[in-house]
Order: C-alpha cells, then sequence, then structure tokens
C-alpha cells in the first residue's frame, strides 16, 4: 500500500513538472496584467505593461494588450484638451478588452470612422456603474474636457451596489500564481468547481449577488443612489446597452430623465447566423466589436447633426 | 455523483484510504463499509430513489432464499415471477409508464378517437435499468441452480449497491462479483496500479472524445434539418464516437475503480469500432448487457438451436428489447430493430460466429484489406444506426436521414462557438490509432515495456484531458439516463 501512495505521489509530482514545462513552453496560459488601488481608490492596471493574453484550452486566440500610463489598455495615451474632441466609454472587460488587439478595439474602430476624434477606453474587469460613477466623480477636472461620456451597462451585473466602495480583491493561494499551470487550470475554468467550494468558506472573490425576487427595485433605486452620490450629467452622458436585457422600467427612467441610450440588442439580434461573442468566452468578438463601434458612430453622428454635441474642431 | 466531479476526486481517495486503513480486518466490516459509501454515493443524486435499492435488494434476498429451500417447481416458478414482476414492475413504472400511456393515447387518436394519455411527471432513478438487470440475474440463476444463495443480507446488498458499476454497469453477474465480495480483500499493488491506468485512459476518453464532441454533435442533431448532408454525416461520425467515448469511458473509470477496491469487473468494450462484422461488433459492444440478454432471454427461448424461422424471430426480440431497455422511445425500438436486421442475413449466411475469439489483424491470418473492407463497412453501418439512436423522434430521426441521402451538397462545417474543427480530426485519429495499438488488451491501455514510454504516454493521456476540456457543457454520462 506504503509503495503504491508513493508512486502516486511521485508520478503525480513528475507529470506536474512536464505539463507545467509544456504550458510554459506552448504558451498556453493567459498574461494577465497586474492591478493596483490606485489614488483616486479606482482599481487600475499597472502602467507600462505590455503582453498577450491566451484564451482557449489549445490557445485558439491571442491578442496583445498595453496598459498606458492612466492604468487602461489603450492604443494610446488620455489626455483630454479643452480644444479636441475625446469620447470616454467606460465598462468593465468588454471595454478593457484584453480578449482583443488592443490595436484593434472598440475605440480604434471609432476613431478610423470619425476623424479628429479621440475616443479613450476606461475599462477595467467587473468594473459596474457604481466603479464606473464614482470614476467620473473623482476625476472631475479630467472628465469635465472629455466631450462625451458613454457607460457601457448591463442590467443584471451594473447596479447590484448603490454606492461605491472599494472591494478588497483577494488572490487565493498567491503563490499558486507562480505556476504556469495552475493559471492555465483557472483560465479554462477547469478549477471552477473548486474556486466554488472556496467561495463557501469565504476564500476568493466572492461574486456580487442580489435579492433575485426584489431585483428591479433594487436596481431602480441604487441607479437614483448613484445618481444622487456621484451626479449624471444628461447633456453629455449616454447609455451604451442591449435593451433585450434590460428591465423596461429602468429604460423608462432613463427616458423620464432624458439620458441618452445607444441600444446594440436590435443590431446583435440581426446578426445571429454570424456570432458577436468569442471561443469560450461571452465576450465580443470582432463582428460584435464592429456592430458596437458604428452604433457609437450612428450615435454621435446623430448628435452632431442635432448639434447638441459639437465642438469647433472641424 | 459523478465520476468527473469534484466531489468524486474527494469521495473517492477518503473511501479508498477507510477501506484499506480502517475496515480491512474482516470481510463484514468490508461489505457493510461497501454498502454505506455507495448509499452515500447514490444518495448524493436524490437520497429519496435509494429506496428503490432498498426494495430490490429484500425482495431478491428474501426470493433467492426461498427459491433455494422451495422443491415444488410450481412454488419455485412463482417465487421467480415474484422477483420478476416487482423488478420489472419498478423499471416499467419509472422509466415506461409514460411511453405506454402516450403510445396509447396517440394510438386511439390514429383511429380518431381522442383520449387523455394520463401521462405522470416522473423522474427516471438514475441506473434503474442496471440494478434491476443484475439482481433479475441473481435470482433466474438461483432458480436454474446456477448459484447457491448467499446467507449474508449485506454481502448481497453490497452486490447490488457496489458504487463503481451502481449507475451504468458493467451488469455483473453475480457468478462474478458475488463470489468476490463475499471472499475478504487484500490490498494488491498490481490490480490497484492497474486499476488507477484504467481510470486515466477512461477519463480521457470521456472528457477529451465525448465531452469534447459534444457541442458539435448537439449543434448539427438539433439543426438536423438545415445543415447539408457533408455535415449530417459527420454529426453521425462524432455521435459514434462521442457514445463510445462517453460509456466505454465510464466502464473503464467503472472497472478501474473496482480494482482499487480489490474487486475486478467484467469488461464492457472491445474496441468495438474494429468489429468486421454486426455479429463481432456485438461482441465487442456493452458486453455485460448483450450477454446478459444472450443467457437471460435468448437462450430460454431456444437460442440457436432451433429452427432457423425460430432462431430469426428470437434475434429480432432479443434486439428489439434490448433497444427499448435503452429508453422509453420508438427511435431505441427501430434502433435495435435495425441491428436485428443486420445480424440476421449474418445468422442465416452462418457469418455470425466468425470473428469469435480473433482480434483484428492478428497473424495476418486474413488479407488486411478484406479486414479494412468489414471494418469500415461495419463501421458505416454502426453509425448510420447511431441517427436513430440519437435523435430525439422517429420523425427528426426521418428528416436527418432524408436530408443526408437526398439532398446530397458539401459544405465546411463549424463549430457552434467557432472551434478549429481541424483538432477534433488529429484527436479522433490519435485516438484510433492509440485504440488500434493497445487493441490486444482493454484492461490494460498502456500495456509497454519501457517505463519512459509509459511515462510519457500518462503526461500526454492528461495533457490531452485538459486541451480538449470545456467548462461550459453538461458533464453527465449519457448512460445514464437509460
Amino acid at each position: 500500500m506504503f509503495r503504491f501512495i508513493k508512486k502516486i505521489v511521485v508520478y503525480v509530482a513528475l507529470i506536474f513538472l512536464v505539463l507545467e514545462l509544456m504550458v510554459r513552453v506552448f504558451h498556453l496560459y493567459n498574461d494577465m496584467p497586474e492591478w493596483y488601488l490606485a489614488e483616486d481608490k479606482t482599481y487600475k492596471r499597472v502602467p507600462g505593461q505590455e503582453g498577450f493574453a491566451v484564451f482557449g484550452n489549445r490557445k485558439q486566440k491571442t491578442s496583445p494588450y498595453r496598459i498606458n500610463q492612466a492604468g487602461y489598455n489603450s492604443f494610446r495615451e488620455f489626455n483630454p484638451t479643452e480644444e479636441g474632441i475625446e469620447i470616454a466609454i467606460l465598462g468593465d472587460s468588454f471595454i478593457e478588452g484584453l480578449h482583443q488587439d488592443y490595436r484593434n478595439s472598440i475605440g480604434k474602430k471609432i476613431e478610423r470612422q470619425l476623424e479628429n476624434l479621440q475616443v479613450y477606453e476606461y475599462g477595467h474587469s467587473n468594473f459596474d456603474l457604481a466603479d464606473q460613477m464614482f470614476l467620473v466623480h473623482e476625476n472631475k477636472d479630467v472628465f469635465s474636457k472629455i466631450d462625451f461620456i458613454i457607460f457601457e451597462f448591463k442590467y443584471d451585473d451594473d447596479l447590484v451596489r448603490g454606492e461605491y466602495k472599494i472591494e478588497n480583491r483577494k488572490v487565493v493561494f498567491p503563490l499558486l500564481r507562480y505556476s504556469k499551470l495552475l493559471t492555465y487550470f483557472l483560465d479554462i475554468g477547469m478549477i471552477d468547481s473548486i474556486k466554488k467550494v472556496l467561495r463557501n468558506f469565504n476564500i476568493g472573490q466572492t461574486p456580487r449577488t442580489v435579492d433575485e425576487i426584489n431585483k428591479k427595485v433594487i436596481f431602480l433605486n441604487n441607479f437614483e443612489k448613484l445618481v444622487q452620490l456621484y451626479g449624471l450629467d444628461k447633456t453629455k452622458t449616454a447609455f451604451l446597452l442591449d435593451s433585450r436585457n434590460t428591465h423596461t422600467d429602468f429604460l423608462k427612467v432613463l427616458g423620464n430623465r432624458n439620458v441618452k441610450i445607444i441600444d446594440y440588442g436590435p443590431s446583435f439580434e440581426k446578426s445571429k447566423d454570424v456570432p458577436t461573442t468569442l471561443i469560450y468566452d461571452r465576450h465580443w468578438n470582432n463582428n460584435g466589436r464592429e456592430i458596437i463601434a458604428s452604433q457609437v458612430i450612428d450615435f454621435l453622428n446623430s448628435l452632431e447633426s442635432n448639434s447638441s454635441f459639437s465642438k469647433e474642431s472641424n | 455523483m459523478l465520476f468527473n466531479s469534484l466531489e468524486f476526486f474527494v469521495f473517492l481517495p477518503v473511501v479508498f484510504f477507510i477501506y484499506w486503513f480502517v475496515t480491512f480486518k474482516s470481510v463484514q466490516i468490508q461489505n457493510t463499509y461497501i454498502v454505506l459509501a455507495s448509499y452515500v454515493f447514490y444518495g448524493w443524486w436524490d437520497w429519496r430513489f435509494l429506496a428503490l435499492i432498498v426494495i430490490s435488494t429484500i425482495v431478491d434476498y428474501s426470493i433467492a432464499t426461498n427459491l433455494n429451500r422451495e422443491q415444488g417447481q410450481r412454488k419455485r416458478k412463482l417465487l421467480l415471477w415474484a422477483s420478476v414482476v416487482v423488478n420489472i414492475g419498478l423499471l416499467g413504472f419509472f422509466k415506461y409508464y409514460n411511453f405506454f400511456t402516450e403510445s396509447f393515447a396517440s394510438a386511439f387518436s390514429f383511429f380518431g378517437k381522442t383520449v387523455s394519455s394520463g401521462s405522470l411527471d416522473i423522474i427516471l432513478p438514475v441506473g434503474i435499468s442496471f440494478y434491476t438487470f443484475q439482481t433479475l440475474s441473481y435470482t433466474i440463476d438461483v432458480y436454474n441452480r446456477k448459484l447457491e444463495p448467499t446467507k449474508s443480507f449485506v454481502g448481497f446488498a453490497a452486490f447490488v449497491c457496489f458504487f463503481p458499476q451502481l449507475v451504468a454497469g458493467p451488469i455483473e453477474r453475480a457468478t462474478n462479483l458475488l463470489p468476490q465480495i463475499l471472499k475478504k480483500r487484500k490490498f494488491n499493488y498490481e490490480q490497484a496500479s492497474s486499476g488507477l491506468k484504467l481510470m486515466v485512459w477512461g477519463l480521457f476518453k470521456k472528457v477529451a472524445i465525448a465531452d469534447s464532441l459534444a457541442p458539435m454533435v448537439d449543434d448539427i442533431f438539433a439543426n438536423a434539418g438545415t445543415y447539408p448532408s457533408s455535415t449530417l454525416l459527420l454529426g453521425a461520425i462524432f455521435f459514434g464516437f462521442q457514445i463510445y467515448g462517453d460509456f466505454s469511458g465510464y466502464s473503464d473509470i467503472a472497472i478501474g475503480t473496482s480494482k482499487l477496491f480489490g474487486i475486478e469487473l467484467m469488461s464492457n468494450f472491445k474496441f468495438p469500432y474494429f468489429s468486421r462484422n454486426i455479429a463481432e461488433f456485438w461482441r465487442r459492444w456493452h458486453i455485460s448487457l448483450s450477454t446478459w440478454f444472450r443467457d437471460y432471454i435468448y437462450i430460454p427461448l431456444g437460442g440457436s438451436r432451433s429452427k432457423m424461422k425460430t432462431v430469426i424471430r428470437n434475434i429480432l426480440l432479443v434486439f428489439i428489447i434490448s433497444g427499448f431497455w435503452h429508453g422509453a422511445n420508438w427511435t431505441f425500438i427501430v434502433w435495435g430493430g435495425v441491428h436485428s436486421l443486420l445480424f440476421i442475413p449474418l445468422l442465416i449466411r452462418g457469418q455470425n460466429r466468425k470473428y469469435l475469439e480473433s482480434f483484428v489483424w492478428k497473424g495476418f491470418h486474413k488479407s488486411v484489406f478484406q479486414q479494412l473492407l468489414g471494418i469500415l463497412a461495419t463501421f458505416v453501418l454502426v453509425t448510420l444506426s447511431w441517427v436513430f439512436f440519437r435523435a430525439e423522434s422517429l420523425a427528426q430521426a426521418v428528416v436527418y436521414f432524408k436530408r443526408m441521402f437526398f439532398n446530397m451538397s458539401f459544405q465546411f462545417y463549424s463549430h457552434p462557438q467557432g472551434y478549429r474543427l481541424i483538432d477534433y480530426f488529429i484527436l479522433l485519429a490519435l485516438f484510433v490509432l492509440y485504440e488500434y495499438i493497445i487493441r490486444k488488451d482493454e484492461r490494460n491501455p498502456y500495456k509497454f515495456k519501457s517505463k519512459s514510454v509509459r511515462f510519457v504516454l500518462y503526461t500526454l493521456t492528461i495533457f490531452g484531458i485538459i486541451l480538449f476540456y470545456d467548462s461550459g457543457i453538461d458533464r453527465s454520462f449519457i448512460y445514464f439516463q437509460f
């Protein structure tokens, strides 16, 4: 029996080492950029990082990223001026875009179509509306120079909180991060069930939850609270959302407040035959990003024609 | 509890260590512990259905004990029928009640009368078809005086509920499993080590082959009405590999797990896709079920020692019942019927026992070309018959075949989530090649002299599992539904 146990231990260790080596040699793991808590009390990526994000078990997709000096994944630096036209898109990982080539992001697609305009993508994984509105509120001097702000919004995820608070980020067993094999396991969801169990013991990042029965009331209240706390300049703000997944009452609230909406739902619906999301992932693929970009472009053009959004740049 | 779940990953070592370090002192303690562990394993899914296993255990234990005591043939027959009625009654109610009521209702509606089907919302208890057949075989063997009934109730309970094979087989015979259960098990290094290897190989077949093909098979069958013939053919082939990987993977894990506990289960699969005709296929596919039907239905009906007409009737009957055993749906009955029609010509020509003991290309005693042709033809026939097995209804199967044969067109298929299709072709090619290499011994997938070769193969197998692991799919085993 002891020989059996000893042999299992030796074999498991050896196989682990060889697999670790293979995962490193074939670069199957994800190079995720490091984050930190910035002075404005929001999470940002450590500036200056460059690398490749890898998606799918068999490296189905690799995409380069570049963290700019502001701490966001972007092809450009963020230097808003009074003179230029700058658009800020705030959001979660969909806007952060680590799953895409940063040189072909939504912002870049918009800039290719609209000259003399700069798009700043303030995306950070797991950011909800509280994060986004707090960021704008805390960096008034920067955002006051920005001409238009677009909040990328997902009804089910973004209104769980009615106030911004720093959420302590926990790294489960930080030493494990040194193993590329375990990082790879994490990436492909192979140890999801272990993570789930650990969460029961309050280990690891706990997802935000909400009482499902009273969800609508809570969400609407949270939205009111966020507006009261951080303000919402309806003249230069729009919500980028999918109306198919957004409660009609919330859409009414936005309508009553005259907050503009960029609804990509119908366009995604039309594109049902061509996928809009990635392999192994629910993030937008290139087609999805193209649709989002064109929606934003159409919206900005309509603003310009309505003269509610213009600056003497042309 | 699934073999490929985190729960089992924790459950197995705990049960294993307690078994060999705490309960090793006597066979009674070992068996009591097996029963407890097996009930936990089964109850993890739904503890309420444990009652069915307990009922089946008590009924067959008591009937078999009485059968042994009783000398009068009439009473013995009555006892046997009591066991058949209870076991098949439970199976019939949970598995076939809705099928029969709905079939009657549609038969009436065919003649213009409307009758409510009265179908019930019944959950099918996992593994009921397997343990019912296992306990039945025990009673029938005692009735036929092939087996002395055991006096140990706990031993019998352990035989019925032995967790590695409880929910999806192999359907064990009392003559093989019971004697092992009634004897104290001692730890055997070679046995345990070969068990672990078999488990790894089984896991590969389940995760890398069956689970990774599942999204494509699901997509193709769900949209059969829109895909071209080339894609439908691909769907049928992929399903052939999916079901083989799923079920033979499960069987390997079950056999491997049993080995860890000092028990040898019968082989359930012997590389069926290398079969050279349908008869050989059925000697290599789901062996525990096909031999069950042979021993308890086909032979009692007269087997092959009757007139040809009777033999053909027996074959038809066995295949149709076998199909019906798989599920309460006409698709399974047709699937069984199709196989009987493929089998009968071989029987008439006396070729059904042609490849009895040999394995493919042994000593080149037949021309390679002829054998290859046989393998290919058998694979094509089996693959096409899988369409009935996989389709949700006969209507869907008909649409599938119509489009496949009468709407000939070729189009590159793309995975529903956009995965590279070439990866799967390479995977299947390597899998078939490796199965060919190891074809002489289904219980020993890593039978190589060199330690380093074995180590490389273990590593590559696990690497394959990781590379094709799909976190987004339902990981339960197909045969759990039967």
